[in-house]
């Protein structure tokens, strides 16, 4: 394998350093050069240089490389979750290739860092990952390569059935003691969990009747299961959702097979908070390899180009595109958070302003009105000066720098900007690393130009221009008292990769306004009229796409199986006794399982059992939707049914007891919400 | 280290297809998944198919998910086998690339897997009857280095060993043993000669106005695989390209055969004729297996019916070792009717009286070919591996 050559690991250095300086935090990176086919290997062991072998990554193999000779497709970056993390740059990528890549890696390593989901995770897992191959090579020659590698299928089969919340519940549980805690000393009464409330009349806003209807029976299902779980019919007391650790600990397993499935198991958790983050990661990794290069002028004019292509590449491929995706909402943060279009104020005044008004100029005639206590004056007029000083490049601002969005930002530097560059120059002084003077200059330029206009300003070398401020800023800023902060964005976006995953960050951040400017639609089989096997688009509101997102995104878009039970008897009738069924069931949120894969799924758990297994699940009915769309409807005047928050269903329990044949067996009809 | 893991995986998976493909030849084996090579024949033959995922619990197709893009509601994206196309075209073609799996035989394997051969095939001819086989079993005095035999009796210490004591220079109080250009040998060759047979395809066709282009590609998809896999099984393989219409032709090559086209009447006895004539020429029945294999889509003349069925008792048969008769017969075609009227025996007709004529005769092979994967069928049941008295029972009986 060719080591990383001079060129490379001096741009390595100098990428790092402006990483680091920009307020990127990473662990130390090892870059390894491959060639396609060493690339294709490594992305077919998902990275690790160390894997274990099995037949599985030796079709990845083969698919990527045909891909890449074809060239159809080709892998950007390929990095490992590690301390010192490990990444991979291909041979005969470009040099802008190669930084681009470099760049991207130094953005995933901080959010690997400093993401609080990735907290849990195993950083020495590049030696655990090279220990479990060597174990499992021993395996293969104990046992037969056979025998290894039809298990290791049938784990591989099994491995989405983790508990997604499990590395996560240290605090959960702390939380939930105190809560409970809490809500022991309110309540006494027959309904435990029922919120308190002095005043009777409030009672059904704080207790709606529905909600202590089915806290009822929640409740009535848990005691039934404590009655069970002591008289020894019930084994897990509580559903399991780790189906993988509750067969570890009670399957009927060999010593090396228990060995193989916590390989696996271990690796499924490892992966857990990459596939929580995928938009969150990427899009943070996108927004800087985007901002390193172009902004900080890591790519050579004669290379933007072609870092402007790939770029494209990345970000327009088509499908649901998590670096597009990610890459606009950090985008929309940073914006947004510059500019005071969040919080209180911008969601009481947007619609109350006047459409013509200029949001920047209500933010910042707030600002000065705030600052100097309902005066505007000599400020206003600087402000309004500024604006188009910017817009036409006077005073020797570069004009083709303007973008309208930025007038904000560039407002709160300018002024500061004398300050900032007593800073800069203090920081060129004490600078010891030659990658970063350029750098440090370059800023110091950029204060220099706002350092001239505000001395233009001064001097009244800059016109003076005063726009007339409407009535209604006056009004609105008296009526919403309080600062706004501004240019906050690049701050806002860090404390997000702090806290943020895939779910919360498109919960929170994905505004209406945004998902106009990247048009989404939820499919389904059927969807929108189209015939039952052909996937049709389903819906194009926001608020129905954005359910369905969010859907997908919760457990990683993978059905929640538990544990249910695993002495579980198919017939009580005689009287009571102990089975040894292991009782599965889907927590059915409205979306069924693919029927075919799952009876060969439940064929595969039974050598982990080697007793009967069963799953409960619940099969829908079709939906009758009728054949014109309402669009057309609404065109003839009629309205269109309502939308249906429910749908029917029967439960349906598989069975195998021998791993071969599965029966099914229908058992009663009921009601699905669907939450999405 | 790394290396060889990877591609150990890989021949594992590659091991794991061939034999799904071994145990499902016939899902498959299906027309357009196999790739044959052009005339190169170290070439691998390539079969195609999509490769199945692990199963899973995963959402159906009743949940789908979320896409990109602009659409209206009602927007098909493709049938639920496949991932959604977002785009027209785009996602497809990279789509449909990843899914798909080449896997390579040899030549040997496929051939293993049809388990082709020619049937009833007899050691004929003279002028090429010496086949040269090379085994590995002489020695020689000159040679590569790397092929100097080091035990047994031609070993070169044992020679040395024999000719020291011949010649008295061994000393047993102080074995030595010194090697001279002498007592070298080397490994070489030893041609064997085997029994060759001389085999000889007669392809015949027939391209008259009633033939669709439906029976043409039929036709087509089956000479290509079975010349193409015959002939690499067996060294000197002649092929005889006939068409016929009213008049028989013979064709120069396999191209011209298959792009052959006629309009107007069928006899098929001008055919059958023709490769009396031919065998007569040129392919002595003494020195050449004779394997003639004729498609028609059965709709003969009536009154050439006798005739042809003459022929084939009287000049082709008794010098065949086996005669196959492929009869096209796409389920669509239900136009037959309004053709009857016009004196011509009805599709089916001619292989009925082949039949009638030859239930008894081991040495007639035919079959009904509906749709293109029944040319894989059809070289089966022509060219398969059979015991000697295990002749499929006639189609129609």
């Amino acid at each position: 394998m060719p080591l990383i050559t001079h060129e490379l690991r001096s741009w390595q250095a100098r990428i790092e350093a402006i990483a680091r300086r920009q307020g990127l935090d990473f662990f130390r990176i090892v870059f390894d050069v491959v060639d396609w086919d060493g690339m294709a290997e490594v992305a077919s062991y998902q990275g690790f240089p160390d894997h274990y072998s099995h037949w599985k990554f030796g079709e990845s193999y083969t698919n990527m490389r045909k891909s890449f000779t074809y060239g159809l497709s080709k892998i950007y970056e390929m990095v490992i979750n590690a301390n010192p993390a490990l990444a991979y740059l291909l041979e005969e990528n470009k040099l802008i290739d190669q930084k681009l890549v470099m760049a991207h890696v130094c953005a995933h390593v901080d959010f690997f860092k400093n993401n609080a989901w990735f907290e849990p995770t195993d950083r020495t897992m590049l030696a655990s990952s090279r220990g479990a191959s060597e174990r499992i090579e021993k395996y293969r020659k104990k046992y037969g390569e056979k025998s290894v590698d039809d298990f290791i299928t049938d784990c591989m089969k099994i491995d989405n059935l983790i508990d997604s919340r499990m590395p996560y519940m240290e605090a959960y549980r702390e939380k939930r003691g105190r809560d409970e805690e809490e809500r022991r000393k309110f309540k006494k009464g027959e309904q435990q969990f029922k919120f308190k409330s002095d005043l009777p009349y409030l009672d059904d806003f704080i207790n709606p009747p529905d909600w202590v209807d089915r806290q009822a029976k929640r409740d009535k299902v848990r005691e039934e299961r404590k009655l069970e779980a002591q008289k020894g019919l019930r084994f897990p007391a509580k559903p399991v959702r780790d189906v993988l650790l509750f067969l570890l600990r009670f399957g009927a397993l060999e010593e090396w097979q228990r060995d193989i499935l916590d390989i696996i198991r271990q690796e499924s958790y490892y992966f857990l908070p990459q596939a929580l983050t995928k938009i969150a990661n990427e899009g943070w990794a996108a927004y800087w390899h985007s901002e390193l290069l172009v902004k900080r002028g890591l790519a050579s004019q004669a290379e933007i180009v072609d870092y402007a292509q790939h770029n494209a590449a990345t970000l327009g491929s088509p499908g649901f595109n998590p670096y597009k995706l990610g890459l606009a909402i950090y985008r929309d943060i940073e914006h947004r958070w510059d500019s005071g279009r969040h919080g209180l104020l911008w969601e009481n005044c947007r619609y109350l302003l006047d459409k013509n008004a200029n949001w920047d100029d209500f933010v910042v005639f707030k600002e000065i009105y705030e600052e100097n206590e309902g005066r505007t004056g000599e400020k206003w007029a600087e402000w309004c000066s500024f604006k188009r000083a910017c817009e036409n490049g006077l005073c020797g601002f570069p004009k083709d720098l303007y973008a309208k969005e930025k007038l904000t930002k560039w407002w709160c530097e300018y002024q500061k900007c004398e300050e900032r560059f007593v800073e800069l120059e203090k920081e060129l002084a004490s600078n010891t690393c030659s990658d970063l003077t350029d750098e440090i200059r370059n800023d110091m330029n950029w204060c220099r130009k706002l350092i001239d206009m505000r001395r233009a300003w001064k001097t009244g070398e800059l016109q003076k221009i005063t726009d007339p401020i409407p009535e209604e800023f006056f009004l609105l800023a008296r009526k919403y008292p309080g600062k706004v902060p501004l240019g906050q964005g690049r701050k806002k976006i860090f404390e997000i990769r702090r806290r943020i995953n895939d779910f919360s960050l498109i919960n929170e951040f994905l505004t209406p306004e945004l998902f106009e400017k990247l048009p989404m639609f939820s499919y389904k089989a059927g969807g929108g009229g189209t015939p039952s096997d052909h996937w049709g688009i389903d819906k194009l509101e926001f608020e129905a796409v954005k359910k369905k997102l969010l859907f997908t995104l919760l457990n990683r878009g993978e059905p929640v199986i538990e544990v249910v039970n695993a002495q579980y008897a198919w017939s009580r009738s005689e009287g009571e006794y102990r089975g040894r069924g292991l009782y599965l069931r889907q927590k059915h949120e409205g979306a069924d399982l693919k029927h075919d894969e799952m009876k060969d799924t439940l064929r595969a758990l039974f050598p982990f059992w080697q007793n009967p297994v069963h799953l409960e699940t619940v099969i829908m009915e079709e939906e009758k939707q009728s054949a014109i769309p309402p669009e057309i409807l609404k065109q003839m005047g009629v309205e269109p049914p309502e939308e249906k928050r429910r749908g029917r269903g029967s439960i349906r329990i598989y069975s195998t007891s021998d791993g071969k044949e599965i029966t099914a067996f229908d058992k009663e009809r009921v009601e699905v919400d669907f939450p999405y | 280290m790394r290396r060889r893991r990877i591609k150990r995986d890989e021949r594992r998976f590659t091991d794991i297809l061939k034999g799904k493909i071994r145990q499902n030849i016939k899902k498959y084996l299906k027309p357009g998944s196999v790739i044959l090579p052009g005339k190169g024949k170290r070439v691998p033959i390539r079969i195609r198919f999509f490769h199945l995922p692990l199963p899973r619990f995963r959402y159906g197709p009743n949940f789908g998910g979320v896409g990109a893009g602009r659409g209206k509601q009602g927007d098909d994206l493709g049938p639920i086998t496949g991932d959604p196309k977002y785009e027209q075209g785009e996602k497809k073609a990279g789509e449909q690339a990843g899914e798909l799996i080449e896997v390579e035989f040899t030549e040997e394997e496929i051939l293993e897997m049809m388990e082709l051969e020619l049937p009833n095939l007899q050691p004929k001819g003279e002028k090429t009857i010496d086949a040269e086989d090379h085994r590995w079993s002489s020695a020689r005095r000159v040679g590569p280095e790397s092929l100097i035999i080091k035990r047994g009796p031609k070993g070169i210490y044992r020679r040395a060993l024999q000719r020291q004591l011949a010649s008295g220079a061994y000393n047993p109080r102080n074995p030595k043993l010194i090697p001279i250009q002498e007592d070298k040998s080397f490994r070489s060759t030893k041609p064997i000669p085997t029994p060759q047979n001389n085999a000889m395809l007669a392809f015949m066709r027939d391209i008259s106005g009633s033939v669709s282009d439906e029976e043409r590609e039929i036709i087509s998809y089956f000479c290509f695989f079975a010349g193409g896999l015959l002939r690499r099984q067996y060294d000197e393989l002649e092929c005889v390209y006939i068409v016929h219409h009213v008049q028989a032709e013979e064709m120069r090559d396999q191209e011209q055969f298959l792009k052959a086209d006629s309009y107007g009447g069928t006899k098929s006895s001008s055919a059958h004729q023709l490769l009396a004539n031919i065998i007569e020429d040129r392919f002595s029945p003494e020195a050449w297996n004779i394997y003639p294999v004729y498609f028609s889509d059965g709709m003969n003349w009536e009154a050439d019916n006798d005739a042809t069925i003459q022929l084939i008792h009287d000049k082709i048969l008794p010098f065949s070792n086996q005669y196959s008769y492929g009869e096209v017969q796409p389920a669509w075609r239900s136009w037959y009717k309004e053709e009857l009227s016009e004196g011509f025996s009805s599709p089916g007709f001619f292989g009925q009286r082949l039949a009638t004529e030859f239930a008894e005769n081991p040495q007639v092979v035919y079959l009904t070919l509906k749709e293109r994967g029944d040319a894989w069928e059809g070289l089966r049941k022509f060219f398969g591996k059979r015991k000697q008295e295990a002749y499929d029972a006639p189609y129609y009986a």
